[in-house]
C-alpha cells in the first residue's frame, strides 16, 4: 500500500499541471464572437479543445469550402498567454487574410481559393517571466471555434 | 522658394514611399512563413471536425440555379422500431441531415416532423432527456420561421448526442451518427448538383480527406460492430465514394462521377432508413 502511495505521490509530483479549463476558453470566444452572428456567421457548436505545454503546437486538419468565408478563433483561459493562430493550405502556404484580437481571443479570417483540406496551427506560450516559482511543466488549456457564412 | 521639376518629383516619390511603407510592413506581418507540413509530428495533428450539412447546403444556395430542396424533404422519416443501437445511430445521423434539408427548403412541416422523429429515436437510444430541449427548440424556432436558430439547434443536437454517446462509452455510435449524416447530405447534394451541373458546384464534393477520415474511424471500431451488415455496407460504400473522389485530376468531379457518388450514397442510406 505504501508503495502504491509512493507511486501515486511520484506521479502527482511529475504530472504536468493544468490551469483553467477549456470551457472557460470556449465561453470567452463565444462572448467575443457575438457580433459575427449578427453579421450572418453561423458559429459551429462543435469545437476543438486541449492542453499544450508552453511553446507547444497543435495542427488541425479541416475541410474548407470555396465560396464560404470563415473565421477561426482561439483562446486560453489563462490570461497573458501569447496565443498564435494561422491557417495554411495543403502546400503549407499561409491563407490567413485578416487577424483580430479581442481580449484573450485571437481570430483569423480565411476565404479559401479552393475546396480542400486546410491546416490550422495553434501555438501557445506562457507570458515571459511567469514560469518562476511554479512547477517546471504546466499545461495551458485552449479552445478553437470556427464560424462560416 | 523655387523648386525644380526634379525636386518636385523626388519629394513626391518620397511622400509615396513614406505612405506605402507602413502598408507594406503591415502586409508583411500578416503573411506567415510557409509551414513544412511533412515534418510536422503526427502526434501534434488533431482529428478533423466534420462540417455540418448546413455548411455545404448554404454554399449550394450561393451558386447560380435555385436548388429544389423541397423535392428532398421526406414525407416520412422511416418507419418501424429498431432495437439494434448501431442501426439506430445510423438512422439518427440521417435524420439530422434531413432536418437540415427541411430547413434549407424552409419547410415547416418537414422540420417539425424531423424534430419529433429525432426525439423518438433519442428515446430508443436512451438519450431522451438530453435531446428533449433541442427537439422543443427546433419545433419552436421552426414555428417562428427562425431558420438560423433551427440550424443552430440541429448542430447542437448532433453535438449533444455525440457527447452523450462518448460519456456512455459508445464512441462507436457517435461515429455512426456523423458518417450517416454525411452520407445522407452527400446523397442529396449530389442529386442537386447533377440537376444543374457546374464545375463550381461539383467542387463542393472535393472531400477525399473526409472520406478517408470516416474510413479510418470505422476501421478502428470493434470487430463485432464492424461485422454488422449496415456498417459493412457503409464501409464498402465509403471506399467506393473515396475511389471516385480521388480519381479526378481537377478539383471538380465530372457530372458522371457526381452521379456515381449519388448512386452509392443513395444505396447506403436506403439500407440505413427502415421502410
Amino acid at each position: 500500500m505504501a508503495r502504491v502511495g509512493a507511486i501515486v505521490s511520484a506521479f502527482v509530483m511529475w504530472a504536468p499541471l493544468a490551469e483553467g479549463t477549456d470551457d472557460e476558453a470556449h465561453a470567452a470566444i463565444m462572448e467575443a464572437v457575438a457580433g459575427h452572428v449578427e453579421d450572418g456567421f453561423t458559429i459551429r457548436e462543435e469545437y476543438w479543445k486541449g492542453e499544450l505545454e508552453s511553446g507547444g503546437k497543435k495542427l488541425i486538419r479541416h475541410q474548407l469550402f470555396r465560396g464560404n468565408e470563415y473565421w477561426f478563433w482561439v483562446a486560453s483561459s489563462i490570461p497573458g498567454c501569447d496565443v498564435k493562430l494561422e491557417v495554411y493550405d495543403a502546400n503549407g502556404a499561409s491563407v490567413t487574410l485578416e487577424r483580430s484580437e479581442k481580449g484573450r481571443v485571437r481570430g483569423v479570417r480565411v476565404t479559401p481559393a479552393q475546396t480542400s483540406s486546410f491546416y490550422i496551427l495553434v501555438q501557445i506560450s506562457r507570458a515571459p517571466g511567469e514560469q518562476s516559482g511554479k512547477p517546471a511543466v504546466q499545461l495551458i488549456d485552449w479552445a478553437l471555434v470556427y464560424g462560416y457564412r | 522658394m523655387d523648386l525644380s521639376w526634379r525636386d518636385l518629383v523626388n519629394r513626391g516619390l518620397r511622400a509615396v514611399w513614406l505612405v506605402a511603407l507602413p502598408v507594406q510592413l503591415q502586409a508583411q506581418q500578416a503573411v506567415a512563413p510557409p509551414l513544412d507540413l511533412q515534418s510536422f509530428p503526427a502526434s501534434m495533428i488533431e482529428e478533423v471536425i466534420v462540417p455540418d450539412p448546413g455548411e455545404l447546403f448554404s454554399l449550394m444556395d450561393k451558386l447560380p440555379g435555385q436548388p429544389n430542396w423541397d423535392s428532398w424533404v421526406r414525407s416520412d422519416f422511416g418507419k418501424g422500431t429498431l432495437t439494434d443501437r448501431t442501426r439506430l445511430a445510423l438512422w439518427f445521423g440521417t435524420l439530422i441531415a434531413d432536418g437540415f434539408i427541411a430547413v434549407q427548403a424552409e419547410n415547416v412541416e418537414g422540420v417539425t416532423k424531423a424534430g419529433r422523429r429525432i426525439l423518438e429515436l433519442a428515446e430508443s437510444l436512451s438519450l431522451r432527456d438530453a435531446v428533449l430541449p433541442h427537439s422543443r427548440a427546433i419545433i419552436e424556432a421552426c414555428e417562428a420561421k427562425d431558420w438560423p436558430r433551427v440550424r443552430r439547434e440541429l448542430d447542437r443536437t448532433h453535438k449533444t448526442v455525440r457527447e452523450q454517446m462518448e460519456m456512455m462509452r459508445d464512441e462507436d455510435l457517435a461515429q455512426y451518427v456523423s458518417v450517416a449524416g454525411w452520407l445522407r447530405g452527400t446523397e442529396v447534394l449530389t442529386s442537386l448538383i447533377v440537376e444543374s451541373y457546374s464545375q463550381d458546384k461539383a467542387e463542393i464534393l472535393n472531400q477525399p480527406d473526409l472520406a478517408d477520415h470516416f474510413l479510418e474511424q470505422l476501421s478502428g471500431l470493434d470487430a463485432e460492430g464492424k461485422a454488422g451488415e449496415p456498417v459493412q455496407a457503409v464501409i464498402s460504400g465509403l471506399r467506393k465514394v473515396r475511389q471516385v473522389m480521388g480519381s479526378s485530376s481537377t478539383a471538380s468531379l465530372s457530372s458522371e462521377s457526381v452521379e456515381q457518388i449519388h448512386g452509392i450514397c443513395a444505396g447506403i442510406v436506403n439500407q440505413i432508413v427502415p421502410k
